[in-house]
């Protein structure tokens, strides 16, 4: 009798450590799961800001071969220099158009935000145009443009 | 920018009621140069635009 009080003891140790073992083995299951889930998440977050990367690029590649394009077609030192002669009466359009040249600061010297500033921008032929051209480059002075000087060349 | 937009609209002899007529206005009655501008300062606004973005 006491030997079989012990079997059955023994069998339902062995039921409860299998019962635990199943628990633990479905703990796992889920976590894995969760983990696979989470993986899965961040795999797709950054496949998405690759993509979003990918077209940032894409299009900073065909905006800078339109301004390259029409830079090299359009204009040069020597034409900058030719506006210095209307720099104290200029036309009206003209001035409107270097004043929002002026506002996104191309030589980074950071011209006053009136007609003073953009003169002294006109008297530096040299860098405005190497500023308008090299803008857009890692150490263009593009790189420090900000949200302000946008609105206020749009305006 | 808006506001050279108002003046060239306002001006009823030049018959430009949309900000896509401008380029052309400007390369062929202002200046090259101020074309290449023009230009160059609404790319650069596509091109902020856009890293933002």
């Amino acid at each position: 009798m006491a030997q079989v009080t012990k079997e059955y003891e023994s069998v339902n140790k062995l039921i409860k450590e299998i019962e635990e073992s199943k628990v633990k083995t479905q703990e796992a299951t889920i976590k894995t799961e969760t983990l696979n889930h989470e993986i899965g998440k961040k795999v797709a977050e950054v496949e998405i800001k690759e993509e979003t990367a990918k077209k940032v690029m894409d299009e900073a590649k065909e905006i800078k071969i339109d301004v390259e394009t029409s830079v090299k077609e359009n204009l040069d030192e020597k034409k900058i220099k030719a506006m210095q002669g209307i720099v104290n009466n200029p036309p009206e359009k003209i001035k409107l158009i270097v004043l929002a040249v002026n506002c996104l600061n191309p030589t980074g010297s950071n011209y006053e935000n009136n007609w003073d500033g953009c003169k002294k921008l006109v008297m530096k032929a040299g860098n405005f145009y190497t500023g308008v051209k090299e803008f857009m480059e890692e150490n263009g002075n593009g790189q420090n443009l900000t949200e302000k000087r946008i609105a206020s060349a749009e305006a | 920018m808006n506001q050279l937009f108002k003046i060239v609209k306002e001006d009823k002899t030049l018959d430009i009621n949309n900000e896509d007529q401008m380029p052309n206005y400007i390369k062929e009655k202002v200046s090259q140069e101020s074309y290449a501008l023009y230009i160059w300062v609404k790319k650069m606004k596509s091109w902020f635009t856009s890293k933002k973005n």
